[in-house]
Formats: structure tokens, sequence, C-alpha cells
């Protein structure tokens, strides 16, 4: 009689928690209204970053492609390096982020400065060698552009934007779905290619840690990356200490669309990616710049931040739709 | 999200291919001994590769890894006569230094100093954990004599630079210490 109860109760409360995971699932996950001002700063912000993406010469200066990645395998790229490109390309790309900034003609200025990004860091992966340091920011952009455009042949056939949102809710909602998901298939790559075992293994990558500093001082020979690597020696010595810390960075990976419930799921999500990249630098000395600017903008949103931290000062509560809500409980 | 579903599994599917990734480095930690490139002058003293050439010691790893898995496939695909680890290694470290050679003329322009025009070797840095604690072993994996012995040196040059592979010596020392600030040169 009492296994039987207890049985009952079990189930009750497997219900319960599937009931309220349920709920909390389906709450959120969709753009929310974005305010004109937060919209304009993050594409001020945006552009910024942009411009000192596109405006640096380094990337263009490839003689050859060996190794075509992308649109390389469908064109030459290595025109790219020719004298007048690079003056051309800092004038028309002024021009377009002046319009970004201004949110004139998206659905032209963001496909154009989709291209202007993508080719040159196109031409640089085609070495031979593949660099994951710009892509993020061709994604965002390229993100935005197919948004713009889609709103835009709605808006011909006379419907607005979804939900009664405005075009910056849905540029917004798809820019930070972009940061969060390559976090996601960092993740899943791990879990695939390690066949599920990563976690398990991660005190091997104390191996990683020793090539990252190694390949620092072989850059420069700055004498501050040369000798041992006592983190690396650590991590294979207290394994157990080691899978904790690179299995929080793994699920933190793992769950980071969560960054879509809400903005301050977005900012939380958004300052433990901050706290990864912080530690991977500390550890490896590899810096994701853009990654982290863009976990800025996008997730943390300091602005929100800043009004939401006010209100909240001023009102004793924190302001209506921002609440971190629990998963349980 | 349908949208986000679909764009995180065809980047999983279709890999790498600018500006789509799937973001695999460091996905496979394993305890086989991991590889890591650079590269030293004629007398087996480190250069800063970056400022001779742009290109970073990661880069230069990866494409060596490139050029070293497209004999390895030719081999298997019978495109080519078999040979050893170490000549597959060989050849795809010299088509580096080249590249490398090639990239610092580019670079060099009118900075003294910058072109690497004389001798240059790719070391490979083995790093494992074969008991308790981590070892390192530094193994010269290919030597370019430089176009500076191709005149009065010749062939002689390019013999003494090939001579170098393989053996053990000045130009191919096995160190199993890692760097140290000693070997910054001034």
């Amino acid at each position: 009689m009492s296994s039987e109860l207890t049985r009952q109760d079990s189930g009750q409360a497997d219900r319960s928690v599937r009931a309220r995971l349920s709920r909390w699932f389906s709450v959120g996950f969709r753009p929310e209204a974005t305010p004109g001002w937060e919209w304009a700063l993050m594409r001020i912000a945006f552009a910024v970053l942009v411009w000192q993406e596109i405006s640096s010469a380094r990337h263009f200066g490839y003689p050859d492609q060996p190794v075509p990645h992308g649109l390389a395998v469908l064109f030459d790229l290595t025109w790219l390096g020719r004298e007048w490109v690079m003056p051309a390309v800092r004038v028309l790309g002024a021009a377009a982020l002046l319009l970004y900034v201004a949110g004139r003609c998206l659905p032209l200025v963001l496909p154009f400065l989709t291209l202007l990004h993508c080719l040159p860091h196109t031409l640089q992966n085609s070495q031979g060698s593949i660099s994951h340091s710009h892509q993020l920011v061709t994604l965002v952009l390229l993100a935005q552009a197919v948004t713009a455009v889609w709103l835009w042949v709605r808006a011909r056939r006379g419907a607005g934007p979804p939900d009664g949102l405005s075009q910056g809710a849905w540029l917004v909602f798809y820019s930070k779905a972009t940061v969060a998901s390559i976090y996601v298939l960092a993740g899943l790559s791990k879990a695939f290619n390690s066949k599920l075992l990563w976690v398990w293994n991660s005190p091997y990558l104390s191996f990683d840690l020793v090539k990252a500093q190694r390949q620092e001082y072989f850059k420069r020979l700055d004498p501050e990356y040369a000798g041992d690597v006592p983190l690396a020696a650590l991590a294979l010595e207290h394994a157990m200490v080691a899978r904790l810390v690179f299995g929080g960075a793994f699920v933190l990976e793992l769950l980071a669309l969560l960054a879509l419930k809400s903005r301050a799921w977005a900012c939380v999500i958004g300052l433990g990616l901050l706290a990864m990249h912080g530690g991977i630098h500390l550890v490896m000395h590899l810096r994701f710049v853009n990654h982290e600017w863009l976990i800025l903008i996008f997730l943390v949103n300091v602005p929100w931040m800043i009004t939401a931290a006010g209100a909240r000062l001023r009102s004793g509560r924190m302001i209506p739709g921002s609440e971190i809500k629990p998963l349980i409980g | 999200m349908a949208p986000v579903a679909v764009f995180i599994v065809w980047s999983l599917v279709v890999g790498e291919c600018y500006p789509l990734s799937n973001y695999s480095m460091y996905s496979r930690p394993t305890p086989r001994p991991l590889r890591v490139y650079y590269v030293v002058d004629g007398e087996g003293e480190p250069l800063p590769i970056q400022w001779h050439t742009g290109q970073s010691p990661a880069a230069i790893t990866k494409t060596f890894r490139h050029y070293e898995s497209g004999i390895e496939r030719d081999i298997a695909r019978g495109r080519r006569e078999e040979i050893g680890v170490e000549m597959i290694k060989a050849e795809a470290g010299e088509r580096v230094l080249g590249w490398l050679r090639e990239l610092s003329v580019a670079r060099g322009g009118s900075r003294p100093g910058r072109t690497l025009d004389g001798a240059i070797q790719l070391v490979e840095i083995t790093i494992s954990a074969p008991g308790k604690g981590l070892r390192e072993e530094h193994l010269t994996v290919a030597a370019d004599a430089g176009p500076a012995s191709e005149g009065a040196e010749g062939a002689e040059g390019a013999e003494g630079a090939e001579g170098n592979r393989g053996r053990t010596g000045p130009a191919n020392e096995i160190r199993t210490t890692p760097p140290t600030p000693a070997d910054t040169p001034p």
C-alpha cells in the first residue's frame, strides 16, 4: 500500500516537473519588443566592430589561394590584393556603415556589408590554415541581411513584421541567436567528435595548453611565454578538478541558446561566456576579441543592463519581463 | 527557432566552409601525442616567424597538416609511391618552408632583415604524457637551404640542408625541455 502511494507521489512529481519545464520553455524564445534607442546603440557598436574588421589591410594581401574555402572554391579572390581594392573597400564600407547606423536601406546595405566582410576573410582562410576569429562577424551580418530581406519581402506583400514587432526586434533576435548558436555548435562538435567522452578526456587538454604556450612563444619569441606550463601539469595531476572546470564550460556552451529566453537570460549566458573566454585567455593565451564584443553587444546588452538596474533601484523590483525565473520550483 | 535549428544542423553537416564552421577545435582531447611546428634558422635558433611572414605557428601547424594529409591521401589512393612517415613530413615541411619564404619576400619590403633569405628549418614539438607528467620532444623535420646558398654554394648548400634531416646535430637537436628566455635571440 505504502509503495503504491510512493509510486503515485513520484508519478505526480514527474508530471509536475514535466509540466513546469514545458511551461517554462513555452514562454520566451521569441523576439522581444526592442525600443529604438536600444537597437540604435547596438547598431553603432556593431558598426564600429565591422569597420575595424573591413578597414584592416592585412587580410587583403595574399598573392595566392592555395586551399580555396567557401566562395574561393567558386571564384578567384586574389584580386582583393590589387592596389585599388583597399581604398575602395574603405570608402564603400564607410558609406554602407553610415547608412546602417542610420537604419536606412538595410535590405541593400546589409547584404553588401556581408559580402565586404566575407570576401577578404574567405581569402585569408584559403591559405591552408583556418582561423575562427572573424566568422562570427560575417555570420551576424549574414543573419541580419537575411532577416532584413525577409522583412522587406513581407512588406512588399503588404504584411508587416510578424507578431507586430519592429524590424529591429527581429534583427536583434536573430543576431543573438547567431552568437548563441556557434557556442551550441562548438559544444555539439565536442560531444560528437569525442563520442560523448569530452568531459572525461578533458584533462588531456593539458597538451593543448602546452601547445598554445609554445605557439605564443614561437610567434615573436616573447620571453613571457617561455618556460614551463604549470597549469597543464596540474590539469593532468588533478584530473577530476579539470573535468569539473572544463565540464562547466562544456555545459555552458550547450545551453547557450537559453539566451533567447529573455534579455535577462541573454545577459546571464553572455556574462558566463565572457568568463569562459577570460579563462581561455588566461590559460591558453587565445583571445577571441570579436566574439567577446559580439557577446557584449547582443547578449550582455550593457545599455539594457544599466536601464534594468536603474529601474529596479527606482521601483524596488526588476523591469517587467526581465526576471530570471528558475527552471524548476 | 526553426531557422536556428536549421543553421546549427547545416553548419554541423557542412563543416568548414567560410563563414560556416562546426567549431571543432579542441573537440578531441586524447592521450595521443600532440604535434606543433615552429621555424628555426640554419643554426637552430628560433625565428620570430610572425614578424617575418605574418603567419603564426598555429597557422604553420595547420598548413603543415594540410600538406601532410594531402600526401597521405595521395598514397592511400595509389596516386603516388609509398614513402615513410619521415619522408612525408619532410616533403610537407619543405612546402611549408617554401610558402613561408614567399610570404616573407612579399612582406619584407623595405624592412631590413624581414625577408627569410638564409637557411630555415621546420621543427616539430611532440607533446605527450608517457608516464606521470608531460614530455616534450623537439625534432627537425625539414630544412630549406635558402636562395643565398644557391649561387656560390649551389648544390652543396642544398645537400647540407637535406643532410640535416633525420640526424641529430646542431641543426637537428632533439630537446626534451621547454624553451627558456635564453633561447630568445637578441
